[in-house]
């Protein structure tokens, strides 16, 4: 989450600083009256949603006034250099707000997004006292803007519809999101079937194997582990895979109730299926005729896992569960 | 007992006065010598005793003298009594009556025990209890303030005759008195404050009293007290109560605080947190609750002669707060029921204890006779309203148990007095209960026994029951062939014998009984066969096989029978050709075996 | 004579070996034929030790506590029930409650599932008119475990259609003790989930059993049961899905037969017709997606059924062109599906049952739903909470489901793969797995013990050993399974050992008894740890809180109770009166008063507008407060004696909501420190600490010292000093306030009152001064420094202890 970088070009900016200014108000004097601007900005914003601003651009289009538009700002440093690997994530979903008002019939020339990349207008940074990337910022029709004109994204994050539910606030523009469907998930299905469907073509003359219990039941079996595991919070909580603390001890196992790491899911499920193997063994051993002395060392082996890793998952629970008093073989 | 009954006969005899209420006259010739009257206003009640020495200047002896009561005490008045005041201190029959051309005073008539003969003096005493007189003032007040009330009396003692000399003591509380009236002669002494003596009062002369003063004591009323007694003849009387507690003191005035209700003592003095309530010394198993679950906060404290319960509501009670509960308890029968044969007394109370100095506005009382019981006569301690017979269903009532309902309102403390209620019921009664439960239970198994024995199936399962059929045919079919394998066993043993010792008679005898069952067993099994045959092939197929399997058995068995007659009897064999020979028959007997076992086996 | 028969017995073994043994199973079978009363007898004994201990491990919080109505919904329930046992069953169906959403009122005959409240109603009724005068808070407070009993032995009779008799009783004993369904169904847990596990699984057994027969009978009596599970639980769509699963499966697994066709047709039609009986669910069934995949199956099977029949008189060649058809009209069908779905008329998934799917769907859109603690996902932890050795050994029995497949074990795998699914995506759907992870787990023990303990003889031929097996597999189920309930250990080794040993099939009688110890242990284990966790965790009534002192003395804080009698004493009886949503039932329940917003959260905007009120200051709220003309605020307050499910702790979800409505006047950053911190002392940012909720809570608690190590005004809860104290309510008066501050109530001052100019200069000058300064404060701090996450984003815990 942690993100940004801080300037370091100081007097570099300061010399160009006067420039600008400089350059800011002739811009200023005889630059284009609204309804041009307005013009450009439509023309622009229909060649592409996200209008790229320099410092020039930015001065004329949203620090001139009058306006009646208002414009979002994402200041970014999307330079590969600059390693803001969260600024990518962050343009991404600005730009999904920005096609979606676009293409939304709510479309208007009230409210225009654009961007300011730090290597093409720092001075912008400068102005505005940004030392952070990304900021989003709302440049309303009339006035400066507030501080809630700048989303709090380590409070909201950058998620398109949290940007687009500030816009809302701010302008009371209400876009609706449309993230482009997301086909990666659907082809990697549609291939799956494809694949699978092949196969069975390659395979028609015996389909036997389809009739086999023992992959059906595996199958079966794993899923079970991987939901009794708790996988399903892991893909929803997102839990570290184990916990570094400072000074480098490796915690496997989540000390509170509340919580696990990946890791610690995995060993579970280990030691579920263990257990399942241990109690499978033991039953066939006694089920089957056939060689006793073979029989005889699968049910000891059997007995033996489900005894064992039956305690080790009660130590593991113990450990996490303050005061469960029970235990089996190990504390 | 017979105080009691004694009681309920001056009750009637009251009562029949009050419906005889001819209006009484003023007799002037009573003069009352002197009155010592002590008013106790500490509680919410108004206590006045009053002492009278009542003399008879008249001619002719009297028999009852009046007590009158003002207009503006006339509604609070809730109790009155009574009695003479030499050592004795015999009650005295006391009763409302009217008085000609005194409409709207209220008398109480009160009946001497012997005539008050002239020129004789006579030493009473008259007690009364009433409530709602002491009025808050101001009306409203905030929780740090302490609460004051207003007495408005008299000071004079009223009375229809001349008072020669009274004095009046009234007891407050506390020493802090805003005002009183100062009539004099009056004194205030710390919390007491004396009017008088006062010398040759007229009659029905009234001088206003007018007292405000702190009084922080419990203002509760008990807007109603319902309480039920249900009885069982088991041993065991259900006593349950159901209260409205109001807090008739001054008003809360703004808010409740609960930071200084907890930091200082002297806010909120005239709140009150909880009260003891007194039960009888036998109560047990005491629950206190409202319609949201039990009241956790409360104590119990086991006395010698009572049961003690520290009671605190939910929330402390403030100037015009009110509170709902239910407290009920258990008591031994043997202590307040009597019988003799069918008869049975009932002797408890008709109010108990709540808290102390309680005033209940209106009281119901419900008792609940067993079912079965009738001809129930009740006799109240003083008068009380009764209201029509209920009947109340409960566990395993068929036809409604009686519920006597009584009614009174404006009691106080003094009221605590016993009722008895007789009634009748057939002791006979008491095994209904039991019989319904032994029944029904029985009636329930009968149904199961029903149940399981009748067969409800609308089509019958053919394949079942013939199945089963043949099961029962095998079994029969196994019975006969194990009888015919007992009778090779015996046959054996002839054989073995036989060989032993070469007596062949015997061994004719006992092989013709051996065949004999022999044969009925066959013949058993064969017919048995043919009815399976109809059933189910195969197993007729078995046992085809296994009659056949049988017949080779049995000329084996001829063959051994015959190797030993033809052969070793007479003697015309080598030993050794003869072990031969029997070691074959032997191994084909064995090998037979085997095969009717199998089949046997597979038959089961 | 008698010489020869006195030693036929020697002559017998020389000749016929195997008479005697004939002859004894002669005897045997004749005991096998008594032995069907001998184990039934057991099944009874076993099936009544199960109700008897399930209904007694559900009772802890009665004995320790009272019979009361547990948490939040159930009071609902109760006060459901109590009103159609006044009112009669029609005067509730038409049921209008004021008291509730105020000024909205709600429908309660038309919002609720009414099987609860008509279960406890009749069984109130039959009472009543036996004279058996029982109140009916007594029979809400004990239906669930009552019904306990019932779900076990319908669990017994289904496992008993899957596998067997043992396995039955396995699961019976197993499903009477084990938490994840004691956690719904404690004693004084009066929720519909208490009796919709019965419901579900019997008419899981009936379907498996008209599945078998293949009889109409069975079917009705699916169906009925179906309706009985509509009308007592949302989770009848469970039911509802998965049964048509069960049939597409075997479609697939081309196992069609007639009973199916029969059985499913008749449950469908019959099923869909009397759930659209149900008032709430109305006209769902076909107008939902939820229902449609039941409506397609219906279609596919009767065109299976159609395609079979043709095949029989048709030529392959026209076969050809009826497959073509079949293929068409299924696709039209889907085609008009769709087209119905986006048109409108079939609603598309509802929300709750939508993140099922989209796991993340709910964070995002419906925050209500994601502050329930009971839709979070499920660790591993809870799993093995609440099923300890059945979540390791259910496998098992799946696995020999698998193996040994049939129809109905089709059924009970698709039971367990799908509810396992959910009980991973919501913890409160561990309720649906727990019976079939009972099922498979007795399966699974049954199994091995069967083996086990099989008493071996010379010749046991495979019928033989199985009738002995299974005998003997009843009498272990019995003797383990009584253990299992009070556990009698060892009982069942000095079994084992006066049990005739034999070496038939080789492990020998050691490694056998070794095993079955093993096992009886590690079902002790189960035993105990059961009764710990109910004890434990799922045993208190959250009415009333109890505190431990360190010499084990129990102090009971009944401040609920007290607050909440309070109001329905001392207040008009149509008092309004202001809170957070959680307490809407109970303040209805027991004070009996009119409540703006309540547990069943239907309309998201007046639960803002009451978090709008919380979260803003005193006179903004104000003016809410008269809109909703409000008489008095209730909010619990945990600071004196450290409760830490109080409303400061919730204060985060209700600004949340309120922003979500309101984004113009609510703005959650204000309630945070500008380091992103939520806190309640000098710290903490004057929104937060100028807010009503703050206020409310806080009020006078400045002047208060709990000892003398800590300073005035020290907020246990949060172990901090707080930060706004000595300050004076302009609009509101301390109505009451509990014994230790738990709950505290406000009236809300009609204007004449404070409309006099009794506040002092000098407050008013500071009340403005703070509301004014704040401002300025929040438009300086709000700079967006990126710094590292907000703590509050761990800190939600808390107030998730919200429930629906």
């Amino acid at each position: 989450m942690r993100c940004g970088f801080y300037l370091t070009l100081f007097s570099v900016t300061i010399l160009y600083l006067n420039h600008v200014s400089g350059q800011y108000r002739t811009k200023g004097n005889q630059g284009p009256s609204l309804g041009e601007r307005v013009q450009q900005l439509s023309e622009m914003a229909m060649k592409r949603p996200v209008l790229r601003f320099n410092g020039g651009k930015f001065k004329e289009f949203v620090k001139t006034t009058p306006r009646n538009y208002s414009v979002i700002v994402m200041f970014t440093a999307m330079a590969p250099q600059r390693q803001c690997q969260i600024c990518r994530h962050a343009s991404d979903e600005f730009t999904i707000v920005a096609n979606s008002f676009r293409y939304s019939q709510s479309y208007s020339n009230k409210l225009f997004f654009a961007v300011v990349d730090f290597d093409e207008g720092a001075d912008v940074f400068q102005m505005l006292r940004l030392n952070t990337a990304p900021v989003y910022i709302h440049f309303p029709p009339k006035g400066k803007p507030k501080s809630t004109d700048t989303m709090d994204i380590q409070r909201v994050g950058f998620a398109a519809e949290a940007i687009a539910k500030w816009i809302s606030e701010r302008t009371d523009i209400q876009i609706r999101v449309f993230r482009p469907p997301n086909y990666s998930g659907t082809v990697a299905v549609v291939m799956l079937l494809v694949l699978i469907g092949g196969f069975l073509y390659l395979r028609r003359n015996n389909l036997d194997f389809i009739y086999n219990k023992t992959i059906w039941g595996l199958n079966a079996l794993f899923f079970t582990f991987a939901m009794v595991s708790g996988q399903m919070w892991n893909h929803i909580r997102g839990p570290p895979f184990i916990h570094k603390s400072q000074n480098g001890a490796v915690a496997y196992i989540h000390g509170s109730s509340q919580g696990q790491f990946i890791l610690e899911t995995y060993i579970v499920m280990v030691l579920n299926g263990a257990v399942v193997l241990g109690m499978i063994m033991m039953t066939e051993a006694a089920a089957r005729k056939g060689d006793v002395r073979k029989r005889r060392i699968f049910a000891v082996i059997g007995l033996g896992l489900v005894a064992v890793f039956f305690s080790l998952i009660l130590s593991i629970f113990r450990n996490k569960a303050q005061g469960y008093p029970y235990s089996l073989l190990f504390k | 007992m017979a105080r009691g009954i004694i009681r309920g006969f001056i009750i009637l005899l009251s009562v029949c006065c009050i419906v005889s209420a001819n209006s009484e006259t003023i007799n002037n010739d009573l003069v009352i010598k002197n009155v010592e009257r002590s008013i106790d206003l500490q509680s919410q009640l108004t206590k006045i005793v009053n002492k009278l020495t009542v003399e008879n200047t008249g001619k002719n002896p009297v028999k009852s003298l009046l007590f009158a009561i003002e207009q503006k005490h006339k509604d609070g008045l809730s109790y009155i009594a009574a009695q003479t005041r030499d050592t004795s201190r015999s009650a005295l029959k006391i009763s409302e009556t009217k008085v000609q051309n005194h409409p709207d005073k209220l008398f109480y008539k009160i009946e001497l025990k012997d005539a008050l003969s002239p020129g004789r003096s006579l030493a009473i005493e008259v007690e009364t209890v009433s409530s709602n007189e002491l009025v808050p003032h101001p009306k409203e007040i905030t929780q740090k303030e302490k609460q004051l009330v207003r007495y408005f009396g008299n000071v004079y003692f009223y009375s229809p005759y001349t008072v020669a000399k009274q004095t009046s003591v009234i007891t407050l509380p506390s020493r802090n008195v805003e005002n009183y009236t100062k009539f004099k002669p009056v004194v205030q002494s710390d919390s007491t404050i004396t009017y008088g003596p006062y010398e040759k009062v007229a009659p029905f002369s009234v001088e206003d009293l007018i007292l405000h003063f702190e009084n922080n004591n419990k203002f509760l009323t008990i807007k109603k007290l319902e309480r039920v007694i249900e009885i069982s003849h088991w041993g065991n009387i259900a006593i349950e109560e159901t209260i409205d507690l109001y807090h008739t003191g001054a008003l809360l005035k703004g808010s409740f605080s609960r930071y200084e209700y907890a930091r200082e003592s002297k806010s909120g003095q005239s709140s009150v947190q909880n009260f003891n309530t007194i039960l009888p010394a036998a109560a047990s198993d005491v629950y206190y609750r409202d319609e949201i679950g039990n009241i956790s906060t409360s104590h119990m404290r086991i006395r010698k002669d009572a049961v003690e319960l520290n009671l605190r509501p939910r929330f402390p009670l403030f100037g015009g707060w009110k509170t709902h509960y239910v407290i009920g308890y258990n008591v031994p029968s043997y202590e307040y029921l009597f019988n003799s044969g069918d008869e049975y007394l009932l002797r408890m109370r008709l109010l108990d204890h709540v808290f102390d100095d309680m005033v209940v506005e209106e009281l119901v009382t419900k008792i609940i006779l067993p079912e079965g019981s009738h001809s129930v006569k009740l006799n109240a301690p003083y008068s009380v309203t009764r209201l029509p017979d209920t009947l109340h269903y409960t566990y395993l009532d068929t036809k409604g148990r009686p519920v006597i309902t009584i009614t009174k309102n404006n009691l106080v403390e003094n009221h605590i007095q016993d009722f008895q209620l007789r009634y009748t019921f057939p002791r006979l009664l008491m095994l209904q209960e039991p019989l319904l439960v032994v029944i029904a239970l029985y009636l329930l198994f009968l149904l199961v026994i029903v149940y399981v024995r009748l067969d409800f199936s609308i089509n019958k399962d053919e394949v079942s029951e013939s199945k089963l059929r043949i099961a029962g045919r095998c079994e029969k079919i196994l019975a006969a062939q194990d009888r015919r394998v007992n009778s090779y066993n015996d046959l054996d043993d002839q054989l073995s014998e036989l060989k032993a010792n070469k007596n062949t008679n015997t061994f004719q005898a006992a092989v013709k009984s051996i065949n004999q069952e022999y044969k009925t067993a066959t013949n058993t099994i064969s017919e048995l066969s043919l009815k399976l045959k109809g059933e189910s092939g195969d197993v007729y197929e078995r046992i085809q096989e296994l009659q056949k399997l049988d017949k080779a058995l049995k000329e084996l068995y001829n063959q051994q029978q015959a190797l030993y007659f033809d052969k070793l009897i007479p003697g015309r064999i080598g030993r050794q050709p003869f072990v031969d020979a029997e070691s074959v028959i032997i191994k084909k007997k064995e090998e037979t075996v085997e095969k009717i076992n199998s089949i046997v086996k597979s038959l089961q | 004579m008698l010489p020869s028969k006195a030693n036929a017995p020697h002559a017998k073994k020389v000749l016929f070996p195997d008479k005697q043994p004939t002859n004894s199973r002669q005897v045997k079978s004749s005991t096998l034929t008594n032995a069907a009363g001998l184990s039934s007898l057991i099944t009874f004994t076993v099936l009544l030790l199960a109700w008897i201990s399930g209904f007694a491990s559900r009772l802890f919080a009665v004995i320790r506590f009272e019979s009361i109505i547990h948490e939040f919904d159930p009071w609902f329930n109760y006060r459901a029930t109590a009103y159609m046992v006044q009112h009669g069953f029609y005067n509730f169906l038409n049921w209008f409650d004021e008291r509730a959403w105020y000024p909205l009122g709600r429908i309660v005959g038309g919002t609720v599932y009414p099987g609860l409240m008509i279960t406890s109603g009749s069984i109130h009724h039959i009472l009543h008119s036996l004279n058996i005068p029982v109140h009916i808070r007594d029979i809400c407070v004990f239906l669930a475990p009552v019904f306990s009993g019932l779900t076990a032995i319908s669990t017994y009779f289904l496992t008993k259609e899957l596998w067997s008799a043992g396995a039955g009783l396995f699961a019976a004993c197993f499903i009477a003790i084990v938490p994840g369904y004691i956690s719904r169904s404690v004693a004084g847990s009066y929720d519909n989930e208490g009796i919709a596990i019965f419901a579900l699984q019997f008419t899981y057994y009936l379907w498996v059993k008209s599945v078998k027969t293949g009889s109409i009978f069975w079917a009705v009596l699916t169906a009925l049961s179906y309706f009985y599970m509509v009308s007592a639980w949302g989770g009848y769509v469970f039911i509802i899905n998965l049964i048509p699963l069960h049939v597409f499966a075997l479609l697939v697994m081309n196992r069609y037969s007639n009973r199916l066709f029969t059985s499913y047709t008749t449950f469908y039609i019959l099923g869909l017709l009397l759930s659209m009986q149900i008032p709430f669910v109305g006209f769902q069934p076909i107008r939902t997606s939820e229902h449609m995949a039941a409506g397609g199956v219906f279609g596919l099977l009767i065109f299976v059924a159609v395609f079979r029949y043709l095949r029989t008189m048709l030529t392959k060649s026209e076969m050809k062109y009826f497959g073509g058809f079949v293929t068409l009209t299924a696709a039209a069908l889907l085609l008009i599906l769709v087209i119905l779905t986006y048109s409108g008329l079939v609603a598309p998934w509802s929300g709750r049952f939508y993140s099922l799917w989209d796991t993340g769907y709910a964070k995002i859109h419906i925050p209500i739903i994601a502050s329930v603690s009971e839709h979070q996902p499920t660790t591993w932890f809870s799993f093995f909470f609440d099923l300890h050795i059945l979540v390791t050994t259910f496998p098992v029995g799946l696995w020999y489901c698998i193996k040994h497949i049939n129809d109905e074990r089709v059924f009970v795998v698709l039971y367990a793969i799908s509810a396992v699914y959910f009980a991973g995506v919501m913890v409160r759907l561990m309720l649906t797995l727990t019976p079939v992870v009972c099922m498979l787990a007795g399966v699974a023990f049954s199994g091995l013990l069967e083996l086990f303990l099989k008493e071996e003889d010379k010749d046991g031929s495979d019928r033989e050993g199985g009738e002995g097996s299974e005998e003997e597999s009843e009498e272990e189920t019995e003797r383990s399974s009584r253990r299992a309930l009070y556990d009698e250990a060892g009982k069942l080794r000095r079994m084992k050992h006066e049990r005739p040993k034999g070496s038939g099939d080789g492990l020998g009688a050691n490694l056998r008894n070794g095993v079955v110890i093993g096992i009886s242990m590690l079902l002790m284990m189960f035993t105990v740890h059961c009764t710990w966790v109910t004890s434990n965790a799922y045993s208190s009534p959250s009415i009333v809180l109890a505190s431990y002192s360190n010499d084990g003395g129990r102090s009971i804080l009944d401040d609920f109770r007290e607050a909440y009698y309070w109001l329905a004493q001392n207040t008009p009886n149509d008092a309004r009166v202001m809170s957070w949503w959680d307490y809407g039932y109970q303040i209805a329940g027991m004070a009996n008063r009119t409540t703006l917003v309540d547990n069943n959260t239907w309309n998201n905007s007046h639960i803002a507008l009451v978090g709008k009120a919380m979260s803003s200051n005193e006179s903004a709220a104000y003016d809410i407060m008269t809109s909703l003309d409000v008489d008095y605020v209730l909010v619990i307050f945990g600071g004196m004696i450290g409760y830490s499910g109080d409303d400061i702790n919730k204060f985060l979800w209700m600004v949340r909501i309120a922003e979500g409505e309101h984004p113009q006047d609510i703005r959650e950053s204000d309630y945070f420190t500008e380091r992103g911190e939520f806190r309640v002392d000098s710290e903490g940012s004057p929104t937060l600490l100028n807010s009503l909720m703050y206020k409310l809570s806080y009020y006078r608690f400045g002047e208060v010292k709990i000892d003398y190590r800590s300073p005035a005004g020290f907020d246990r809860t949060r172990n901090a000093e707080i930060g706004n104290k000595n300050f004076q309510l302009t609009y509101l008066d301390e109505a009451y306030t509990t014994e230790h501050w738990l709950v505290r109530i406000y009236r809300v001052k009609k204007p004449e009152e404070f409309n006099r100019p009794r506040i002092p200069i000098a407050e008013r000058t500071i009340n403005r001064r703070t509301s004014s300064f704040l401002s300025k404060k929040t438009a300086r701090r709000k700079k967006g420094l990126i710094k590292g996450r907000p703590t509050v984003v761990k800190g939600q815990k808390p107030q998730k202890k919200s429930t629906t």
